[in-house]
Protein backbone atom coordinates (compact mmCIF):
# COMPACT_ATOMS: atom_id res chain seq x y z
CA UNK A 1 0.00 0.00 0.00
CA UNK A 2 1.07 3.60 -0.93
CA UNK A 3 1.64 6.64 1.20
CA UNK A 4 -0.64 8.54 -0.27
CA UNK A 5 -3.74 5.52 -0.13
CA UNK A 6 -2.64 5.77 3.59
CA UNK A 7 -3.78 8.74 3.66
CA UNK A 8 -6.95 8.95 1.75
CA UNK A 9 -8.10 6.06 3.83
CA UNK A 10 -7.26 7.70 7.08
CA UNK A 11 -8.75 11.33 5.88
CA UNK A 12 -12.35 10.38 6.62
CA UNK A 13 -12.16 8.30 9.69
CA UNK A 14 -10.55 11.69 11.24
CA UNK A 15 -13.15 13.70 9.69
CA UNK A 16 -15.86 11.37 11.27
CA UNK A 17 -14.03 11.39 14.80
CA UNK A 18 -13.67 15.40 14.79
CA UNK A 19 -17.70 15.27 13.89
CA UNK A 20 -18.74 13.13 16.40
CA UNK A 21 -17.97 16.12 19.51
CA UNK A 22 -20.49 17.96 18.16
CA UNK A 23 -23.48 14.86 18.29
CA UNK A 24 -22.30 14.50 22.29
CA UNK A 25 -22.90 18.94 22.58
CA UNK A 26 -26.02 18.50 21.08
CA UNK A 27 -26.93 15.17 23.00
CA UNK A 28 -26.32 17.46 25.99
CA UNK A 29 -28.22 20.16 24.53
CA UNK A 30 -31.71 18.00 24.41
CA UNK A 31 -31.88 19.08 27.70
CA UNK A 32 -32.74 22.44 27.43
CA UNK A 33 -34.95 22.70 30.38
CA UNK A 34 -31.62 21.78 32.56
CA UNK A 35 -29.13 23.37 30.80
CA UNK A 36 -30.75 26.71 29.67
CA UNK A 37 -34.02 27.09 31.18
CA UNK A 38 -33.51 26.14 35.00
CA UNK A 39 -30.68 28.60 34.52
CA UNK A 40 -33.12 31.36 34.11
CA UNK A 41 -35.86 30.64 36.53
CA UNK A 42 -32.87 30.48 38.98
CA UNK A 43 -31.80 33.97 38.03
CA UNK A 44 -35.45 35.06 38.24
CA UNK A 45 -36.37 33.91 41.80
CA UNK A 46 -33.47 34.67 42.94
CA UNK A 47 -34.07 38.54 41.61
CA UNK A 48 -37.57 38.20 42.88
CA UNK A 49 -36.77 37.03 46.68
CA UNK A 50 -33.81 39.93 46.71
CA UNK A 51 -36.27 42.10 45.90
CA UNK A 52 -38.45 41.12 48.95
CA UNK A 53 -35.86 41.01 51.18
CA UNK A 54 -34.41 44.41 50.37
CA UNK A 55 -37.73 45.92 50.23
CA UNK A 56 -38.11 44.14 53.33
CA UNK A 57 -35.25 46.07 54.81
CA UNK A 58 -36.25 49.39 53.24
CA UNK A 59 -39.53 48.96 55.09
CA UNK A 60 -37.77 48.91 58.19
CA UNK A 61 -37.21 52.39 57.70
CA UNK A 62 -33.41 52.35 55.70
CA UNK A 63 -33.40 55.02 53.48
CA UNK A 64 -32.37 53.92 50.14
CA UNK A 65 -31.23 56.66 48.70
CA UNK A 66 -27.42 56.42 50.77
CA UNK A 67 -24.55 55.34 49.83
CA UNK A 68 -24.47 53.18 52.88
CA UNK A 69 -27.37 51.70 52.07
CA UNK A 70 -26.01 50.76 48.18
CA UNK A 71 -22.76 49.29 49.92
CA UNK A 72 -24.64 46.89 52.28
CA UNK A 73 -26.95 46.29 49.32
CA UNK A 74 -24.12 44.88 46.92
CA UNK A 75 -22.92 42.70 49.27
CA UNK A 76 -26.05 40.14 48.27
CA UNK A 77 -24.27 37.10 47.28
CA UNK A 78 -27.48 35.27 46.41
CA UNK A 79 -27.33 35.05 42.87
CA UNK A 80 -24.17 33.43 43.05
CA UNK A 81 -24.77 31.24 45.75
CA UNK A 82 -28.22 30.15 44.06
CA UNK A 83 -26.14 29.41 40.80
CA UNK A 84 -23.27 28.12 41.57
CA UNK A 85 -25.15 24.75 43.47
CA UNK A 86 -27.42 24.47 40.72
CA UNK A 87 -24.70 24.64 38.07
CA UNK A 88 -22.59 21.98 40.22
CA UNK A 89 -25.23 19.45 40.12
CA UNK A 90 -26.06 19.77 36.73
CA UNK A 91 -22.46 18.92 36.25
CA UNK A 92 -23.09 15.95 38.06
CA UNK A 93 -25.66 15.17 35.87
CA UNK A 94 -24.26 16.45 32.47
CA UNK A 95 -21.66 13.05 32.93
CA UNK A 96 -23.57 10.63 35.14
CA UNK A 97 -26.67 10.42 33.18
CA UNK A 98 -26.06 11.43 29.49
CA UNK A 99 -22.47 9.21 29.33
CA UNK A 100 -24.09 5.83 29.27
CA UNK A 101 -26.32 6.76 26.81
CA UNK A 102 -23.74 8.36 24.69
CA UNK A 103 -22.10 5.60 25.18
CA UNK A 104 -25.32 3.45 23.62
CA UNK A 105 -24.98 5.70 20.81
CA UNK A 106 -21.10 5.09 19.59
CA UNK A 107 -19.59 8.22 20.96
CA UNK A 108 -16.43 7.10 22.32
CA UNK A 109 -15.05 8.52 26.17
CA UNK A 110 -12.58 10.99 24.63
CA UNK A 111 -15.44 12.59 22.20
CA UNK A 112 -18.05 12.36 25.15
CA UNK A 113 -15.55 13.94 27.92
CA UNK A 114 -14.45 16.81 24.87
CA UNK A 115 -18.04 17.20 23.87
CA UNK A 116 -19.10 17.80 27.69
CA UNK A 117 -16.39 20.66 27.72
CA UNK A 118 -17.55 22.69 25.05
CA UNK A 119 -21.23 21.69 26.63
CA UNK A 120 -19.96 23.45 29.71
CA UNK A 121 -18.40 26.05 28.02
CA UNK A 122 -21.53 26.87 25.95
CA UNK A 123 -23.63 27.09 28.58
CA UNK A 124 -21.09 29.07 30.30
CA UNK A 125 -21.22 31.47 27.90
CA UNK A 126 -25.21 31.49 27.78
CA UNK A 127 -25.35 32.53 31.48
CA UNK A 128 -23.23 34.93 31.20
CA UNK A 129 -24.79 36.87 28.43
CA UNK A 130 -27.98 36.18 30.74
CA UNK A 131 -26.21 37.95 33.93
CA UNK A 132 -24.83 40.78 31.80
CA UNK A 133 -28.23 41.52 30.16
CA UNK A 134 -29.88 41.51 33.75
CA UNK A 135 -26.96 44.16 34.59
CA UNK A 136 -27.79 46.21 31.88
CA UNK A 137 -31.68 46.14 33.00
CA UNK A 138 -31.35 46.21 36.71
CA UNK A 139 -28.67 49.58 35.82
CA UNK A 140 -31.39 50.90 33.37
CA UNK A 141 -34.67 50.45 35.74
CA UNK A 142 -32.58 52.10 38.47
CA UNK A 143 -32.26 49.10 40.40
CA UNK A 144 -35.41 47.25 39.46
CA UNK A 145 -37.27 50.93 39.89
CA UNK A 146 -36.34 50.80 44.19
CA UNK A 147 -33.24 50.40 44.77
CA UNK A 148 -33.07 46.45 44.45
CA UNK A 149 -29.36 45.17 44.18
CA UNK A 150 -29.48 41.92 42.72
CA UNK A 151 -26.43 41.46 39.81
CA UNK A 152 -25.02 45.05 40.48
CA UNK A 153 -23.25 43.29 43.52
CA UNK A 154 -19.60 43.64 45.00
CA UNK A 155 -18.97 39.98 44.37
CA UNK A 156 -19.44 40.51 40.61
CA UNK A 157 -17.87 43.92 39.91
CA UNK A 158 -19.90 46.00 41.41
CA UNK A 159 -21.65 47.25 38.28
CA UNK A 160 -18.47 46.94 35.95
CA UNK A 161 -19.70 44.43 33.00
CA UNK A 162 -16.59 43.09 32.27
CA UNK A 163 -15.65 42.19 35.36
CA UNK A 164 -19.11 40.12 35.78
CA UNK A 165 -19.19 38.92 32.28
CA UNK A 166 -15.32 37.57 33.13
CA UNK A 167 -16.70 36.25 36.76
CA UNK A 168 -20.23 34.71 35.48
CA UNK A 169 -18.30 32.79 32.94
CA UNK A 170 -15.22 31.40 34.80
CA UNK A 171 -17.49 30.81 37.87
CA UNK A 172 -20.20 28.50 35.62
CA UNK A 173 -17.56 27.35 33.83
CA UNK A 174 -16.11 26.01 37.54
CA UNK A 175 -19.02 25.08 38.47
CA UNK A 176 -20.23 22.85 36.15
CA UNK A 177 -16.58 21.05 35.96
CA UNK A 178 -16.62 20.59 39.61
CA UNK A 179 -19.93 19.11 39.28
CA UNK A 180 -18.50 16.85 36.05
CA UNK A 181 -15.23 15.15 38.00
CA UNK A 182 -17.48 14.33 40.77
CA UNK A 183 -20.16 12.53 38.32
CA UNK A 184 -16.75 11.10 36.25
CA UNK A 185 -15.58 9.78 39.46
CA UNK A 186 -18.71 7.88 40.14
CA UNK A 187 -18.97 6.27 37.17
CA UNK A 188 -15.56 5.35 37.36
CA UNK A 189 -15.35 4.20 40.93
CA UNK A 190 -18.83 4.81 42.45
CA UNK A 191 -19.85 6.35 45.21
CA UNK A 192 -16.29 5.58 46.76
CA UNK A 193 -15.15 8.37 44.00
CA UNK A 194 -16.72 11.29 45.07
CA UNK A 195 -16.35 10.64 48.93
CA UNK A 196 -12.61 10.32 47.50
CA UNK A 197 -12.33 13.48 46.02
CA UNK A 198 -14.38 15.64 49.34
CA UNK A 199 -11.91 13.88 51.60
CA UNK A 200 -8.82 15.15 49.42
CA UNK A 201 -10.16 18.55 48.97
CA UNK A 202 -11.02 18.97 52.30
CA UNK A 203 -7.14 17.66 53.26
CA UNK A 204 -5.62 19.78 50.70
CA UNK A 205 -7.58 22.85 52.14
CA UNK A 206 -7.18 22.54 55.47
CA UNK A 207 -3.15 22.27 55.20
CA UNK A 208 -3.03 25.20 52.53
CA UNK A 209 -4.82 27.09 55.43
CA UNK A 210 -2.80 26.04 58.26
CA UNK A 211 0.56 26.80 56.24
CA UNK A 212 -0.86 30.22 55.00
CA UNK A 213 -2.00 31.15 58.60
CA UNK A 214 1.38 33.31 59.79
CA UNK A 215 1.22 34.55 56.07
CA UNK A 216 -2.50 35.92 55.91
CA UNK A 217 -1.73 39.43 56.65
CA UNK A 218 0.44 39.52 53.83
CA UNK A 219 -1.40 37.86 51.61
CA UNK A 220 -4.63 39.67 51.97
CA UNK A 221 -2.51 42.59 51.35
CA UNK A 222 -1.65 41.58 48.09
CA UNK A 223 -4.27 40.52 46.90
CA UNK A 224 -5.62 41.06 43.43
CA UNK A 225 -8.87 39.93 41.87
CA UNK A 226 -6.95 38.59 39.16
CA UNK A 227 -5.62 36.02 41.32
CA UNK A 228 -9.35 34.70 41.48
CA UNK A 229 -9.58 33.97 37.66
CA UNK A 230 -5.91 32.59 37.47
CA UNK A 231 -7.12 29.99 40.56
CA UNK A 232 -10.61 29.51 38.25
CA UNK A 233 -8.42 28.71 35.14
CA UNK A 234 -6.08 26.18 36.70
CA UNK A 235 -9.26 24.48 38.76
CA UNK A 236 -11.20 24.23 35.49
CA UNK A 237 -7.73 22.82 33.80
CA UNK A 238 -7.75 20.65 36.68
CA UNK A 239 -11.60 19.53 36.73
CA UNK A 240 -11.64 19.10 33.25
CA UNK A 241 -8.56 16.82 32.89
CA UNK A 242 -9.90 14.96 36.18
CA UNK A 243 -12.91 14.30 34.28
CA UNK A 244 -10.90 12.84 31.12
CA UNK A 245 -8.85 10.44 33.10
CA UNK A 246 -11.91 8.87 35.27
CA UNK A 247 -13.77 8.48 32.30
CA UNK A 248 -11.19 6.94 30.40
CA UNK A 249 -10.84 3.67 32.42
CA UNK A 250 -14.87 3.32 33.03
CA UNK A 251 -17.28 0.76 32.08
CA UNK A 252 -20.38 2.60 30.28
CA UNK A 253 -23.05 1.03 32.63
CA UNK B 1 -16.76 -12.60 2.84
CA UNK B 2 -15.14 -10.06 5.42
CA UNK B 3 -14.77 -10.93 9.16
CA UNK B 4 -16.70 -7.89 10.99
CA UNK B 5 -15.36 -9.01 14.62
CA UNK B 6 -12.41 -11.00 15.97
CA UNK B 7 -12.20 -12.49 19.06
CA UNK B 8 -9.53 -14.15 20.43
CA UNK B 9 -8.08 -15.29 23.38
CA UNK B 10 -10.63 -12.74 25.14
CA UNK B 11 -10.70 -12.44 29.27
CA UNK B 12 -12.54 -10.36 31.56
CA UNK B 13 -12.17 -10.63 35.36
CA UNK B 14 -14.02 -8.86 37.84
CA UNK B 15 -11.86 -9.18 41.10
CA UNK B 16 -11.59 -12.91 41.70
CA UNK B 17 -14.41 -13.26 39.59
CA UNK B 18 -13.88 -14.79 36.33
CA UNK B 19 -16.46 -13.26 33.45
CA UNK B 20 -15.10 -14.92 30.57
CA UNK B 21 -11.98 -16.90 30.34
CA UNK B 22 -10.32 -17.88 26.56
CA UNK B 23 -13.27 -16.52 24.20
CA UNK B 24 -12.44 -16.63 20.77
CA UNK B 25 -15.24 -16.53 17.29
CA UNK B 26 -15.27 -14.63 14.77
CA UNK B 27 -18.57 -12.94 13.45
CA UNK B 28 -18.89 -12.10 9.63
CA UNK B 29 -19.76 -8.59 8.33
CA UNK B 30 -23.63 -8.63 6.87
CA UNK B 31 -24.97 -11.82 9.44
CA UNK B 32 -27.06 -12.26 12.24
CA UNK B 33 -25.37 -13.49 15.64
CA UNK B 34 -26.95 -15.22 18.32
CA UNK B 35 -24.74 -15.03 21.55
CA UNK B 36 -26.31 -17.63 23.63
CA UNK B 37 -26.14 -19.18 27.03
CA UNK B 38 -27.24 -18.70 30.38
CA UNK B 39 -27.82 -16.18 32.60
CA UNK B 40 -23.98 -15.76 33.94
CA UNK B 41 -22.66 -17.00 30.60
CA UNK B 42 -20.87 -13.65 29.95
CA UNK B 43 -22.93 -12.76 27.24
CA UNK B 44 -23.39 -9.11 28.00
CA UNK B 45 -19.77 -8.57 29.23
CA UNK B 46 -18.78 -10.13 25.59
CA UNK B 47 -21.59 -7.73 24.22
CA UNK B 48 -19.68 -4.31 25.85
CA UNK B 49 -16.22 -5.58 24.91
CA UNK B 50 -16.86 -5.64 21.60
CA UNK B 51 -19.10 -2.41 21.74
CA UNK B 52 -15.73 -0.95 23.50
CA UNK B 53 -17.73 0.17 26.51
CA UNK B 54 -15.96 -2.19 28.42
CA UNK B 55 -12.02 -3.11 28.38
CA UNK B 56 -10.79 -6.84 28.61
CA UNK B 57 -8.93 -7.85 30.77
CA UNK B 58 -6.86 -10.07 28.35
CA UNK B 59 -6.65 -11.32 25.21
CA UNK B 60 -7.36 -9.36 21.35
CA UNK B 61 -10.91 -8.04 19.95
CA UNK B 62 -10.55 -6.33 16.27
CA UNK B 63 -13.89 -4.97 15.22
CA UNK B 64 -13.74 -3.87 11.65
CA UNK B 65 -10.06 -4.78 12.07
CA UNK B 66 -10.16 -1.93 14.84
CA UNK B 67 -9.52 -2.13 18.95
CA UNK B 68 -12.89 -1.54 19.30
CA UNK B 69 -11.73 0.21 22.97
CA UNK B 70 -12.35 3.71 22.68
CA UNK B 71 -11.49 3.99 18.72
CA UNK B 72 -14.09 6.24 17.27
CA UNK B 73 -13.71 4.54 14.08
CA UNK B 74 -15.55 1.42 16.04
CA UNK B 75 -17.57 3.90 18.00
CA UNK B 76 -19.18 5.44 15.21
CA UNK B 77 -20.06 2.13 13.15
CA UNK B 78 -21.67 0.75 16.44
CA UNK B 79 -25.15 0.70 18.16
CA UNK B 80 -25.57 -1.19 21.39
CA UNK B 81 -28.63 0.08 24.10
CA UNK B 82 -28.24 -2.50 26.67
CA UNK B 83 -31.11 -4.02 28.49
CA UNK B 84 -30.26 -2.04 31.80
CA UNK B 85 -29.76 1.50 29.86
CA UNK B 86 -29.14 4.06 32.23
CA UNK B 87 -30.81 7.35 30.38
CA UNK B 88 -30.87 11.13 30.94
CA UNK B 89 -33.79 12.12 33.34
CA UNK B 90 -35.83 14.09 31.40
CA UNK B 91 -35.24 12.38 27.62
CA UNK B 92 -38.23 11.22 26.29
CA UNK B 93 -39.36 9.97 23.07
CA UNK B 94 -38.50 12.90 20.85
CA UNK B 95 -35.24 13.55 22.31
CA UNK B 96 -34.29 10.36 21.20
CA UNK B 97 -35.59 10.72 18.15
CA UNK B 98 -33.57 14.20 17.76
CA UNK B 99 -30.32 13.48 18.80
CA UNK B 100 -30.21 9.95 16.59
CA UNK B 101 -29.40 11.31 13.62
CA UNK B 102 -26.57 13.37 15.19
CA UNK B 103 -24.79 10.04 16.19
CA UNK B 104 -25.71 7.62 13.30
CA UNK B 105 -25.05 8.72 9.21
CA UNK B 106 -27.32 6.14 8.87
CA UNK B 107 -30.13 6.94 11.02
CA UNK B 108 -33.73 6.39 9.29
CA UNK B 109 -35.69 9.26 10.83
CA UNK B 110 -39.02 8.13 9.07
CA UNK B 111 -38.57 4.60 10.19
CA UNK B 112 -37.48 5.39 13.86
CA UNK B 113 -41.35 7.01 13.75
CA UNK B 114 -43.18 4.25 12.53
CA UNK B 115 -41.83 1.40 14.58
CA UNK B 116 -41.99 3.67 17.87
CA UNK B 117 -45.92 4.00 16.45
CA UNK B 118 -45.67 0.67 15.94
CA UNK B 119 -44.54 -0.44 18.95
CA UNK B 120 -46.68 2.06 21.06
CA UNK B 121 -44.07 3.74 22.78
CA UNK B 122 -45.19 6.80 24.82
CA UNK B 123 -43.96 10.44 23.59
CA UNK B 124 -44.79 12.32 26.87
CA UNK B 125 -43.26 9.65 29.12
CA UNK B 126 -39.65 10.16 29.82
CA UNK B 127 -37.74 7.04 29.18
CA UNK B 128 -36.40 6.76 32.66
CA UNK B 129 -40.24 6.54 33.55
CA UNK B 130 -41.07 3.87 30.87
CA UNK B 131 -42.12 0.17 31.79
CA UNK B 132 -40.16 -2.55 31.16
CA UNK B 133 -41.29 -3.53 27.89
CA UNK B 134 -41.37 0.43 26.71
CA UNK B 135 -38.07 0.62 27.60
CA UNK B 136 -37.07 -2.31 25.51
CA UNK B 137 -38.91 -0.56 22.43
CA UNK B 138 -36.78 3.02 22.92
CA UNK B 139 -34.00 0.74 22.61
CA UNK B 140 -34.93 -1.56 19.35
CA UNK B 141 -36.28 1.86 17.70
CA UNK B 142 -32.13 3.01 18.59
CA UNK B 143 -30.86 -0.23 16.92
CA UNK B 144 -32.92 -0.55 13.75
CA UNK B 145 -33.50 2.41 12.75
CA UNK B 146 -29.36 3.48 13.23
CA UNK B 147 -29.09 1.27 10.65
CA UNK B 148 -25.49 1.16 12.47
CA UNK B 149 -22.81 -1.31 10.83
CA UNK B 150 -22.82 -3.10 13.89
CA UNK B 151 -25.82 -3.15 15.80
CA UNK B 152 -26.02 -4.80 19.11
CA UNK B 153 -29.20 -6.23 20.92
CA UNK B 154 -28.84 -7.69 24.21
CA UNK B 155 -32.09 -9.46 25.12
CA UNK B 156 -33.80 -6.54 23.38
CA UNK B 157 -37.44 -8.14 23.91
CA UNK B 158 -37.39 -7.82 28.26
CA UNK B 159 -40.32 -6.98 29.01
CA UNK B 160 -42.06 -6.66 25.66
CA UNK B 161 -45.86 -8.41 24.51
CA UNK B 162 -45.90 -11.36 21.87
CA UNK B 163 -47.09 -9.26 19.62
CA UNK B 164 -44.45 -6.30 19.69
CA UNK B 165 -41.78 -8.93 19.71
CA UNK B 166 -43.02 -10.19 16.64
CA UNK B 167 -43.30 -6.77 15.07
CA UNK B 168 -39.75 -6.49 16.43
CA UNK B 169 -38.65 -9.54 14.36
CA UNK B 170 -40.35 -8.67 11.18
CA UNK B 171 -39.00 -5.38 10.91
CA UNK B 172 -35.67 -5.97 12.21
CA UNK B 173 -35.53 -9.07 8.97
CA UNK B 174 -37.29 -6.64 6.44
CA UNK B 175 -34.68 -3.80 7.20
CA UNK B 176 -31.57 -5.86 7.48
CA UNK B 177 -33.11 -7.36 3.91
CA UNK B 178 -32.85 -3.93 2.34
CA UNK B 179 -30.16 -2.67 4.20
CA UNK B 180 -27.74 -5.50 5.44
CA UNK B 181 -25.39 -4.92 8.71
CA UNK B 182 -23.52 -7.09 11.25
CA UNK B 183 -26.25 -7.97 13.72
CA UNK B 184 -25.03 -9.03 17.18
CA UNK B 185 -27.71 -9.92 19.86
CA UNK B 186 -27.86 -11.93 23.10
CA UNK B 187 -31.50 -13.86 23.43
CA UNK B 188 -33.09 -16.36 25.71
CA UNK B 189 -36.02 -16.94 23.50
CA UNK B 190 -34.37 -19.27 21.22
CA UNK B 191 -37.67 -20.60 19.26
CA UNK B 192 -39.03 -17.31 18.98
CA UNK B 193 -35.58 -15.98 17.38
CA UNK B 194 -34.05 -18.98 15.40
CA UNK B 195 -35.33 -17.75 12.05
CA UNK B 196 -33.45 -15.00 12.03
CA UNK B 197 -30.11 -15.84 13.23
CA UNK B 198 -27.66 -16.93 10.64
CA UNK B 199 -24.80 -18.10 13.03
CA UNK B 200 -24.13 -19.17 16.84
CA UNK B 201 -22.33 -18.46 19.24
CA UNK B 202 -23.43 -20.10 22.86
CA UNK B 203 -21.37 -18.90 25.73
CA UNK B 204 -21.41 -21.64 29.19
CA UNK B 205 -19.30 -20.34 32.20
CA UNK B 206 -17.44 -17.57 30.48
CA UNK B 207 -16.42 -20.33 27.78
CA UNK B 208 -17.40 -20.58 24.20
CA UNK B 209 -19.04 -24.07 24.17
CA UNK B 210 -20.66 -23.99 20.78
CA UNK B 211 -19.62 -21.70 17.54
CA UNK B 212 -21.20 -22.65 14.34
CA UNK B 213 -23.85 -22.01 12.07
CA UNK B 214 -27.65 -22.61 13.25
CA UNK B 215 -28.02 -25.76 10.63
CA UNK B 216 -25.07 -27.03 12.17
CA UNK B 217 -26.01 -26.14 16.01
CA UNK B 218 -29.29 -28.11 15.65
CA UNK B 219 -27.08 -31.26 13.88
CA UNK B 220 -24.82 -31.28 17.09
CA UNK B 221 -26.76 -33.04 18.92
CA UNK B 222 -29.80 -35.51 18.59
CA UNK B 223 -32.61 -36.94 20.99
CA UNK B 224 -33.10 -40.48 21.93
CA UNK B 225 -36.41 -41.45 23.73
CA UNK B 226 -37.39 -44.92 24.88
CA UNK B 227 -37.53 -46.94 28.17
CA UNK B 228 -34.79 -45.93 31.22
CA UNK B 229 -32.74 -49.60 30.39
CA UNK B 230 -32.95 -49.24 26.87
CA UNK B 231 -31.82 -46.01 26.97
CA UNK B 232 -29.44 -45.91 29.80
CA UNK B 233 -27.78 -49.03 27.39
CA UNK B 234 -27.53 -46.97 24.29
CA UNK B 235 -26.06 -43.66 25.93
CA UNK B 236 -23.08 -45.89 27.51
CA UNK B 237 -19.82 -44.20 26.35
CA UNK B 238 -21.90 -41.37 24.49
CA UNK B 239 -21.28 -37.44 25.80
CA UNK B 240 -24.85 -36.93 27.38
CA UNK B 241 -26.04 -33.49 27.44
CA UNK B 242 -29.22 -34.03 29.44
CA UNK B 243 -31.59 -36.51 30.71
CA UNK B 244 -35.29 -36.04 31.57
CA UNK B 245 -36.92 -39.64 33.21
CA UNK B 246 -40.80 -39.78 33.55
CA UNK B 247 -41.98 -43.23 35.36
CA UNK B 248 -40.25 -45.93 33.46
CA UNK B 249 -39.43 -43.83 30.24
CA UNK B 250 -36.09 -41.38 29.58
CA UNK B 251 -35.62 -38.56 27.20
CA UNK B 252 -32.12 -37.92 27.03
CA UNK B 253 -30.04 -35.02 24.66
CA UNK B 254 -26.85 -36.41 23.22
CA UNK B 255 -23.62 -34.34 21.58
CA UNK B 256 -22.37 -35.32 18.17
CA UNK B 257 -24.14 -36.39 14.84
CA UNK B 258 -26.86 -38.60 14.18
CA UNK B 259 -25.05 -40.63 11.31
CA UNK B 260 -25.70 -44.37 10.30
CA UNK B 261 -24.19 -45.90 12.96
CA UNK B 262 -25.85 -44.20 15.68
CA UNK B 263 -29.08 -45.05 14.44
CA UNK B 264 -28.04 -48.75 13.76
CA UNK B 265 -27.17 -48.47 17.70
CA UNK B 266 -30.50 -47.02 18.47
CA UNK B 267 -32.28 -49.71 15.94
CA UNK B 268 -30.14 -52.56 17.95
CA UNK B 269 -30.81 -50.68 21.72
CA UNK B 270 -34.78 -50.31 20.85
CA UNK B 271 -34.68 -46.55 21.21
CA UNK B 272 -36.21 -44.05 19.33
CA UNK B 273 -33.72 -40.74 17.74
CA UNK B 274 -35.37 -37.37 16.68
CA UNK B 275 -33.07 -34.55 15.37
CA UNK B 276 -33.50 -31.55 18.40
CA UNK B 277 -34.61 -27.69 17.67
CA UNK B 278 -31.87 -24.65 18.44
CA UNK B 279 -33.24 -24.64 22.35
CA UNK B 280 -32.75 -27.84 22.86
CA UNK B 281 -29.45 -27.50 22.78
CA UNK B 282 -28.33 -24.66 24.10
CA UNK B 283 -30.62 -25.92 27.12
CA UNK B 284 -28.64 -29.07 26.92
CA UNK B 285 -25.23 -27.33 26.63
CA UNK B 286 -26.18 -25.51 29.87
CA UNK B 287 -27.68 -28.26 31.83
CA UNK B 288 -24.31 -29.95 30.87
CA UNK B 289 -22.62 -27.43 31.94
CA UNK B 290 -24.69 -26.97 35.12
CA UNK B 291 -23.95 -30.47 36.14
CA UNK B 292 -20.30 -31.80 37.05
CA UNK B 293 -17.64 -31.56 34.90
CA UNK B 294 -17.78 -35.48 34.98
CA UNK B 295 -20.86 -35.65 33.48
CA UNK B 296 -20.46 -36.25 29.90
CA UNK B 297 -18.42 -39.33 30.71
CA UNK B 298 -20.74 -40.28 33.07
CA UNK B 299 -24.31 -40.18 31.88
CA UNK B 300 -27.57 -40.74 33.73
CA UNK B 301 -25.18 -40.28 36.91
CA UNK B 302 -24.89 -35.98 36.73
CA UNK B 303 -26.32 -34.68 33.63
CA UNK B 304 -29.88 -34.97 34.85
CA UNK B 305 -31.68 -31.94 34.79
Amino acid sequence: MTTSSLTARSRPEEARTASRIAPVVRLHFARRLNLLLVPLFVSAVTLVVSIVVQLAIQRAGVDPGTAEYAAGARQNPGIVWALSGYLVATGVSSVATSYPLAGALGATRREFALGTAVTHALTAVFVTAVLVGMLGLERITGHWFGGFYVFDVDVLGAGDPLVLAAAAFLGTWLSLSIGGVFGASWLRFGPRGPLAISVVTVAVLAVAVLLAVPSFAAVAEAFRAWWLAVAAVALIALTTSGTFAFLRRASVR
Amino acid sequence: MTTAIEITDLSRRYGSTTALEDVAFDVEEGTICGLLGRNGAGKTTTLSIVAGQERPSGGRVRVFGHDPADDSRVAARTSFVKDDQRWPDDFRLREVLAVGPAFHRGWDAELARSLAADLRVPEKTPVKKMSRGQASAVAIVIGVASRAPLTIFDEPYLGLDATARQLFYDRLLADFSEHPRTILLSTHLIDEMESLLEHVVVLERGRVRLDCDVDEARASAYSVAGTTRAVRAFLAGRAVLSTHGIGGLTTATVEGAADGRVRADAAAAGVELSPVGLQQVVAALGAASAASPTSLDAPLEGARS
